[in-house]
């Protein structure tokens, strides 16, 4: 009885332990830095995040199946494009839907063209990356699509009381794809097609189906995300978030998701995220460029997964 | 005779908790093929492995031409003569024939290549081994029989003191079998050791020229090939293991649930047809090569789809896996690692992946349900662990086969497959599967045993069908021996079946 | 070449030479200008540094991988090179820009050879940093200020032939001669095939590996001192979407994803094919959007059609296998 208690408090250190990290680290740059801690720029934090952390959603769905998508910042370019433009002929709300539906479509196909048609993720949606900036500049000339209707602009700036509506709308999202991957049979078999397709299959998984279904899930927060985005920059942009894709990938390789699929949990999802943003923040502070915040991006990707490795969880035993 | 080219003295070898080879004597003269004989799990493998440097021995030495060797790694071993012809191909597929054959040592100065002095040795080897492929040819195009030829001509391009083959005409026509001898005739010539692995009794009787056979670890008896009878041979392989205890025969018979009509697949199984019956406990038995895992696959809808059809109950089962479990069946898949558990889950996850739509309303699982459900069915196989919420990849090989049973257990499932059910089990957990299996027949469910274990087949099953070469050659009721089932599936000798 | 090879090259990618003529043929219709010497000239001055890039790619293809940092390899090659030949000279700046890239490939040959993580996520990982370190060095600014020796590799002619082509064919006889005659060449096959098998032999799979991507990082770096002469200068933004046309080219030209096939003549025809599009379809006046989407789409079918081919070999294996008698 008394290991039993001892295995549970280690799973709830491995649970819990990286957002303690997390607190420190950010009680660290405070220390250095006390604006960073100020209520003004914990907000902000939530604010950054929020885009990231419905796009890591998506990206997190094709993850657990097993795939990639490494399309997500042109198919939310030409998301945002869409949306500003149906927007501005039938309203804030049309537009929205005309969004999410442009989302769902594009990973509806990227999903297709890797299903049916049998063509490894990595490059269905390279392709997909290519074909779809083609269609966002093709859509705007090459230029931003500008003056939705004043209404467009709430789900991106808007407040819900105190709080930044985007940041509701990515916590409304963390709690049903929770409920998702925890409570529903099609999570259960998301998780299990990720983790060994052999078995999924000859476990009674409608493989394919499920594979399908997770770009398509993809797509559409996907969309969501460049919704508000567009919504934050009040417009439609060719270039709207080119390196998106990457800082999903990142936030999850941070939040200790192996990346080889079948596991994740949407409290991984949100540390890596908060990791991630909380860093981009700070390093705002000490004036470090943009630029260098790529390379971390980068770093921080193929470090966590070492780092993964070196802490020999059964998790990381599983790769290679 | 001379000193043997090959001898081993007292080899042992522990693995935790088996004693896998127990102080094996085993010698091989020049231009002598010594055959080797036994069950899976005999310890022949673990015996060639500890030849050729992949384990190392615990005890025993090792001699070759009278000086003491110890084969460190498998590239040590080839430096020292020995060489392997593997039986699932080890060929690169992109790259030619030339080139497989001499990929591990490539001719020519510094980095590159002779490509002309290649195909040109290459030529005349595959010419005096009278085999009829180009040097350039890449290899993927080739049929699987000439690939295992290939096989073949790459252990003996260089020279070779001591060849062992493992199951050499698993996938060989006749006619190709018979250039496998020329040539094994010619290797005998030039004074070269040979090591034959094999179930086809008729093969040994016309290539070998002693027979060993192990057991259990041991040397049971090594003999000529002409005072080795069919039935001397099994006897020897057979003798009596550790005393199992199977469960008590349900031994009721009901209507047919499951009706296979004349099934076939290319290059795997032909024109297999039988009846499973209610509370039946079937065994589908072979040698390797038979067929069998074949069959089990694709009775759960799963690989290629075969020609002819399969019935349950009156109506035909389209072939998918999902079909397949919605008209009952459950499949417990002989590679269990891979195609059984997602060993990065937990155990509840796993054992409740194929029946969560019983415990789901529109999707939504009952998780109060499901804890308890899965609780009850650990307990009820006999599951060891800690928690439910354990990964799976850190139970016994015992533990983890319960978790596959018990899957199917929670679907309700009323056919089941189960492929080599005990295999990497230990014998406490096999027992307790053994019980799991009559449980579930008497309560109402039927099984297919595909094993080539042949004390388990007998000791379990109502009924046993043998395959040899992809089709079933005899059936037997209960009471059937073990050297019937032996005699049936690797060929008399005397009965002329096979090349 | 090896025996039969010419055969298997005019077998194998007839298909792809058809494809050249007919869009050579094509745009001929369209515009009179296309079937020009120079505009030929045009369209290999173009394709050069790409084949480089592609060959590279192919290399890693073959190995059983993929490299999807190519671009930002290119780019930041470029700005080193740059900086290099403006401070220390041309030798200094070819040598530092083939250096830098052979580096960058190396990291991701470590780490997926012998870290073991998936190539995909490696390289998707070296690109924003590559590409995030080549913004840094130049704050986004191109560096300009090259010597003229630097650019005469882009403008100058030896033997009337222009200096890149020249670079890329020799490049590209190199390549074929290690991949089709060296040990290195036949163990990469080998490892990308079979890698177990390949083990089994005896071949260190890992440091092989690892220096399929060293080699198309220095190719990569050989592309980006190309790029920078044609360009005079060295430019952080270089070579946005060469990961596609690189790994299209090496589809195109025969190379499984999965590894263990592919040849450098074929990734050759590829390339051309690629820049033949490109260059028709600027001719004719296509937008470079409506380009892109072109591309896109033509290495989707690439791949579609090369796992096509994969699923009749197989089946194709399996009927010709002796049925079990």
């Amino acid at each position: 009885m008394k290991e039993r208690g001892n295995a549970g408090a280690w799973y709830r250190w491995e649970a819990w332990g990286g957002f303690l990290f997390l607190a420190v680290a950010c009680l660290i740059v405070g220390l250095l830095k006390p604006r960073f801690l100020s209520p003004a720029n914990l907000l902000t934090i939530a604010q950054q995040a929020s885009p990231l952390l419905i796009a890591a959603v998506a990206q997190a769905f094709v993850v657990m199946a097993g795939e990639i998508d490494l399309s997500l910042g042109s198919a939310a370019a030409v998301i945002s494009m869409v949306a500003v433009m149906s927007a501005k002929s039938l309203g804030t709300v049309p537009g929205i839907l005309m969004g999410l539906l442009t989302g769902a479509s594009l990973g509806f196909l990227n999903g297709i063209v890797v299903t049916r048609l049998r063509v490894p993720a990595f490059i269905a949606t390279v392709g997909m990356l290519t074909y779809a900036q083609g269609i966002a500049l093709y859509l705007g000339g090459g230029v931003p699509i500008e003056f939705p209707p004043p209404s467009f602009a709430w789900p991106g700036q808007g407040f819900l009381g105190p709080l930044p509506a985007v940041t509701v709308i990515a916590a409304m999202v963390l709690i049903f794809v929770h409920l998702v991957l925890t409570r529903t049979v099609f999570g259960r078999h998301l998780r299990a097609t990720g983790g060994n397709r052999l078995v999924a299959l000859l476990s009674g998984v409608h493989v394919q189906r499920v594979r399908l279904a997770a770009f398509v899930l993809s797509g559409t927060f996907t969309g969501l995300s460049a919704i508000v985005l567009a919504s934050r920059v009040n417009s439609g942009q060719p270039y709207l978030y080119p390196s998106l894709p990457f800082e999903a990938i990142a936030a999850l390789a941070v939040g200790g998701i192996s990346l080889r699929g079948g596991e994740g949990t949407v409290r991984q999802i949100l540390l890596g995220v908060l990791i991630f943003s909380a860093m981009s923040n700070a390093l705002n502070f000490f004036a470090i460029s943009s630029y260098v915040q790529q390379m971390i991006t980068g770093a921080m990707t193929v470090l966590a997964l070492l780092f993964s490795r070196w802490q020999g969880l059964p998790r990381a035993k599983e790769g290679g | 005779m001379g000193v043997p080219v090959l001898d081993m003295r007292g080899i042992s070898k522990r693995f935790p908790g088996v004693l896998a080879l127990d102080h094996v004597d085993f010698n091989v003269s020049a231009g002598e093929v010594h055959c080797l004989l036994g069950h899976n799990g005999a310890g022949k493998s673990t015996l060639m492995k500890v030849l050729s440097g992949v384990y190392a021995a615990d005890e025993g030495e090792i001699r070759i031409d009278g000086k003491s060797v110890t084969p460190r790694n498998p590239a040590h071993a080839r430096q020292l003569g020995i060489r392997t012809v593997f039986q699932e191909l080890s060929l690169v597929p992109a790259l030619s024939v030339a080139e497989n054959i001499f990929l591990e040592r490539l001719p020519g100065r510094s980095a590159w290549v002779d490509r002309r002095q290649m195909f040109k040795a290459v030529r005349e080897i595959l010419k005096s081994l009278d085999i009829d492929v180009r040097p350039e040819e890449p290899v993927y195009r080739l049929s699987l029989a000439t690939q295992q030829l290939i096989e073949i001509a790459r252990a003996i391009a260089f020279r070779a003191r001591v060849l062992i083959m493992d199951e050499p005409t698993a996938s060989l026509s006749s006619r190709e079998t018979e250039t496998l001898f020329r040539i094994i005739r010619r290797l005998k010539a030039e004074g070269v050791a040979v090591v034959y692995i094999s179930h086809r009794l008729e093969e040994i009787q016309s290539i070998g020229d002693r027979i060993t056979v192990m057991r259990d670890g041991r040397n049971v008896g090594t003999l000529r090939v002409e005072q080795a009878s069919t039935d001397t041979v099994v006897e020897l392989m057979l003798g009596r293991r550790l005393e199992e205890q199977y469960p008590a025969p349900v031994g009721r018979r009901g209507e047919p649930v499951l009706s296979v009509r004349d099934l076939s697949l290319a290059g795997a199984y032909e024109g297999v047809s039988f009846d499973l019956y209610h509370q039946e406990i079937l065994g589908i038995t072979g040698q390797v090569g038979a067929g069998v895992h074949e069959l089990a696959h694709s009775l759960f809808g799963h690989g290629p789809r075969p020609r002819g059809e399969i019935r349950i109950g009156g109506a035909r089962l389209p072939h998918s896996p999902r079909a397949a479990i919605r008209f009952g069946m459950g499949f417990i898949p002989e590679d269990r690692r891979n195609a059984g558990l997602v060993l990065k889950h937990a155990i509840r996850e796993n054992m409740a992946l194929p029946s969560l739509r019983l415990r789901a309303a529109y999707g939504w699982l009952k998780l109060g349900e499901e804890r308890r459900k899965m609780t009850e069915l650990a307990q009820a196989v006999g599951l060891r662990m800690t928690s439910l919420e354990q990964p799976i990849g850190l139970l016994s090989g015992g533990n983890q086969q319960k978790v596959v049973v018990a899957k199917w257990l929670a679907n309700r499932s009323r056919i089941l497959l189960f492929a080599e059910p005990t295999r990497g089990v230990d014998v406490g957990s096999r027992a307790e599967i053994y019980r799991l299996i009559a449980e579930q027949v008497a309560g109402g469910a039927s099984a297919i045993l595909f094993s080539s274990d042949l004390e388990e087949v007998v000791g379990m099953c109502d009924r046993i069908l043998v395959m040899r070469r992809g089709r079933i050659v005899g059936e037997l009721g209960r009471g059937a021996r073990e050297d019937q089932l032996l005699a049936l599936a690797v060929g008399r000798a005397d009965s002329g079946g096979g090349p | 070449m090896r025996k039969g090879a010419w055969v298997a090259l005019l077998g194998g990618r007839f298909s792809l030479l058809l494809i050249l003529l007919l869009m050579g043929l094509l745009f001929g219709q369209a515009d009179r200008h296309f079937l020009t010497v120079s505009n030929a000239v045009n369209v290999l001055l173009q394709a050069s540094p790409l084949l480089l890039a592609a060959i590279g790619q192919t290399i890693v293809i073959i190995s059983g991988g993929l490299d999807i940092s190519v671009a930002s390899n290119v780019a930041l090659s470029s700005v080193i090179s740059a900086s290099a030949a403006s401070a220390y000279g041309p030798l200094a700046g070819i040598a530092a820009g083939i250096g830098t890239g052979a580096a960058v490939g190396t990291v991701n040959g470590v780490l997926v050879s012998h870290y073991r993580i998936q190539p995909v996520i490696v390289t998707i990982a070296m690109l924003t940093f590559a590409r995030g370190l080549a913004f840094e060095l130049t704050d986004g600014f191109p560096i300009t200020g090259l010597p003229r020796s630097y650019t005469q590799l882009a403008w100058g002619k030896w033997f009337g032939v222009p200096m890149p082509i020249l670079i890329a064919g020799v490049i590209l006889l190199l390549v074929v001669f290690v991949m089709g005659r060296t040990r290195f060449g036949t163990y990469l096959y080998a490892i990308g095939s079979n890698e177990e098998a390949a083990r089994l032999v005896g071949i260190r799979t890992v440091p092989l590996k690892a220096a399929a991507y060293t080699a198309a990082g220095a190719l990569a770096g050989m592309a980006a001192v190309i790029y920078t002469a044609q360009a005079s200068s060295g430019q952080p933004t270089l070579a946005n979407g060469l990961e596609l046309s690189t790994i299209a080219a090496s589809v195109m030209g025969g190379a499984s994803i999965g590894g263990g096939t592919g040849t450098p003549i074929g990734t050759l025809l590829g390339t051309l094919i690629i820049s033949v599009l490109g260059n028709g379809m600027n001719i004719a006046g296509v937008t470079p959007y409506v380009q892109q989407v072109v591309l896109g789409t033509a290495i989707i079918l690439a791949v579609v059609w090369d796992r096509l081919h994969i699923s009749l070999v197989q089946a194709a294996r399996r009927k010709g296998e002796p049925a079990s008698q």
